[in-house]
């Protein structure tokens, strides 16, 4: 198993090495100049310029990436264009908010999918059925800006329960918690729905029920524990994405994370920004790829890794 | 010369000079501060400043506090903290107001402002700014090329109904082309240009355009008050003479590097922007807009106007120490490029806040900037001490 770690986490530098390639150019493929931005209209062409020398942007293409890249090797980001503060610390200032929106939602929205998709699934075709999938239906197609600025009327306006917005206490973490599960919630339990629907017309299934069983263990151990691959695979992916940052649900709720770093960055053409953001949520998401197929194994125990 | 008293030698007559000193570019801090705080000096608290408050810590992406100065030099600030927060959505800085989370939120979205003004929650402070809206027409480029043409483009556009029903009344038509708080504003027209689809029919067929003609009409989205929005309601009313606006919009770094773009490469038929100077004078619109000098790459003029004897006044202002001398040189040029209409004159835009009914003494600053006052009733010793929390 070991190795097996080993050789994918040596086999993902070279995708990474292909992420900061595609970074580089598509962000300087975009119309925009950084230092204009930073200086505004209102500043003369020579101030422009001197600080377009300062940052290296007069220099050619390559040479500016075989800088990046230099520098990248000695673990230097370089520095933000528009804060002037190193990469890394402009990051590591915006992840603890991130992990800790995609850790509470997605727990949240596991527990509840999961919940949700086996209530369905062991009455099918019944009103819990079309309950809960219709309540899934809206999770995935409600906007989250809209439902956000909702419940934010709702919890902290009429009702004055939670704050509208911000970052700090667990309360603050509450709305934008449930925002950002409602939509992970719909997809979770749709897919154990319908793989523990699958699951459940199988041979072994209806062997575990003639032991007289009753149907928790039928249900619970030996059904759900079979359907849970795509499941795990799906909530992977889900947490996956949350770690780069929920950019809409983050400038709704005002949260201080990743989304609203890059799109920032994005907007201010703060090249060692975007590259750092786009190149630490790639390594995670690749590490969160590993996990679940790590997670796999234990799940399905005839899945082998040598 | 003194413990508090410099003196700076000029190597040429600057009318300006003292105003440009007012920037906050030039605000004084403490160099020993600054060296002790190394390159982290612009994210750290170094204590280096002289106003009412102090810096005590930034949490990124998050918020901003700042702490009583007990050593400050005026009357004491009000506040013991002011904390400010990053809430980039306008829905939701307007909903933390009426929640209660904080005093006082910047530019709510603008279709609440109506119906704000009359919640007795709260309260919306609101006053003129310096920063001109306006549509440049690329005077180098096609029918835009005859003056006649852009004054009918000015007679097509009702700026009182699209201010009324479109800004919610979030700004104040323009009567010349440089805002009316600067020094050396010259009123060129009561009323602004007059709305007269018929003239601008008239103006338009004279030139030769009697069927109109088409152009592209660029417009950044978010960046003035409801810009896009206001730039559809133009391209409508042009339509009624004839003239085939097509809106675009894009993000505004591409904006930007458009109108940096060159004459020869330029793709600006017309475009909206609003154009505000952090020192208030005439020369900072006059000069960064009208005078050849500023035209792209170099300045950020995308209307290419040029006008020799307009050259020549702006330049001369640039030399004249005499306050009246000056004054009259720049009328004339407020006249000459009135007339010769680069730009759609649209408005001043607002600036607005809206805050807790109990928070008083907020004053909107011409400049874009906001004071809540430590002592309202001694407003010269008030510093930019609002309020959150």
């Amino acid at each position: 198993m070991s190795g097996y770690i080993l050789r994918r986490l040596v086999l993902a530098v070279p995708t990474l090495v292909g992420v900061t390639v595609v970074v580089f150019a598509l962000i300087r493929l975009i119309p925009g100049d950084p230092a204009r931005l930073v200086l505004g209209l209102q500043a003369s062409e020579e101030e422009v310029q001197r600080l377009r020398v300062q940052l290296g942007l007069d220099q050619p293409l390559p040479v500016q990436y075989a800088r990046f890249l230099a520098r990248l090797l000695q673990g230097d980001l370089g520095r933000s264009v528009v804060t002037g503060e190193p990469v890394l610390r402009e990051i590591g200032a915006r992840l603890p908010a991130t992990v800790q929106l995609a850790v509470t939602s997605t727990v949240v929205a596991t527990l509840a999918g999961v919940a949700a998709g086996v209530v369905s699934a062991t009455r099918q075709y019944s009103w819990w059925d079309y309950a809960v999938m219709t309540v899934a239906l809206f999770g995935i197609s409600l906007p989250v800006f809209w439902l956000g600025l909702m419940l934010m009327l709702l919890f902290s306006v009429h009702l004055r329960w939670l704050p509208a917005g911000g970052y700090g206490t667990p309360a603050h973490l509450v709305l934008p918690t449930v925002t950002l599960a409602a939509f992970s919630v719909a997809i979770i339990a749709r897919m154990t729905r319908s793989s523990l629907l699958e699951v459940l017309h199988q041979d072994y299934v209806r062997t575990a029920w003639a032991k007289g069983l009753n149907s928790r263990a039928v249900v619970l151990r030996h059904a759900l524990k079979n359907a849970l691959i795509p499941v795990v695979t799906v909530i992977g992916l889900q947490f996956g994405g949350l770690l780069g940052g929920a950019i809409l649900t983050e400038t709704v709720f005002a949260w201080p994370g990743m989304g609203r770093l890059l799109v920032g960055a994005i907007v201010a053409r703060d090249y060692p920004v975007v590259q750092g953001t786009v190149l630490v949520f790639a390594a995670l998401f690749t590490l969160v790829n590993l996990a679940v197929d790590v997670l796999y194994a234990y799940v399905d125990p005839r899945i082998h890794y040598g | 010369m003194g413990e508090d008293t410099v003196r700076i030698r000029l190597n040429r007559v600057t009318p300006t000079f003292l105003s440009d000193l007012s920037t906050t570019q030039f605000a004084i801090v403490s160099p020993a501060a600054v060296h002790r705080a190394g390159d982290r000096w612009r994210s750290a608290p170094v204590g280096g400043g002289t106003g009412p408050y102090m810096f005590k810590e930034w949490r990124r992406g998050d918020s901003i506090l700042l702490e009583r100065n007990p050593d400050y030099w005026g009357r004491k600030p009000l506040f013991d903290e002011i904390l400010f927060r990053v809430v980039p959505d306008a829905g939701t800085r307007l909903t933390q107001v009426l929640a209660g989370d904080v005093h006082q939120a910047m530019l709510p979205p603008a279709p609440d402002v109506k119906g704000l003004r009359r919640n007795p929650q709260v309260k919306v402070v609101e006053a003129a700014s310096d920063r001109v809206i306006f549509v440049a027409m690329n005077t180098q480029w096609g029918p835009f090329k005859d003056a006649r043409v852009r004054q009918a483009m000015n007679y097509a556009v009702n700026k009182k109904a699209i201010l009324a029903s479109v800004l919610f009344d979030l700004g104040t038509v323009a009567d010349s082309p440089c805002p009316p708080m600067m020094f050396g504003y010259h009123k060129v027209r009561e009323g602004g240009w007059p709305y007269s689809p018929p003239r601008a029919k008239e103006l338009l067929a004279q030139a030769g355009y009697k069927d109109g003609f088409e152009v592209k009409f660029f417009t950044p989205t978010g960046r003035y008050i409801q810009d896009f929005q206001f730039a559809q309601a133009i391209a409508g009313q042009l339509r009624n003479v004839g003239v085939r606006a097509n809106v675009t919009t894009m993000d505004w770094p591409s904006y930007v590097a458009m109108i940096q773009t060159p004459l020869e490469r330029t793709r600006i038929q017309m475009l909206v922007l609003g154009w505000a100077w952090p020192v208030l004078d005439c020369d900072g619109v006059l000069y960064g807009q009208f005078h050849s000098s500023s035209h792209p790459p170099r300045g950020l003029g995308p209307a290419f106007y040029s006008n020799p004897r307009v050259d020549q006044l702006l330049d001369q202002q640039r030399q004249e120490a005499n306050v009246e001398r000056r004054k009259a040189l720049l009328k004339e040029a407020q006249e000459l490029i009135w007339n010769d209409a680069p730009w759609i004159w649209l408005w001043s835009q607002k600036w607005y806040v809206v805050t807790n009914r109990n928070l008083e003494g907020v004053l909107i600053h011409p400049i874009e900037k906001w004071t809540a006052l430590c002592e309202p009733q001694e407003p010269a010793v008030g510093h930019h001490c609002v309020n959150w929390r």
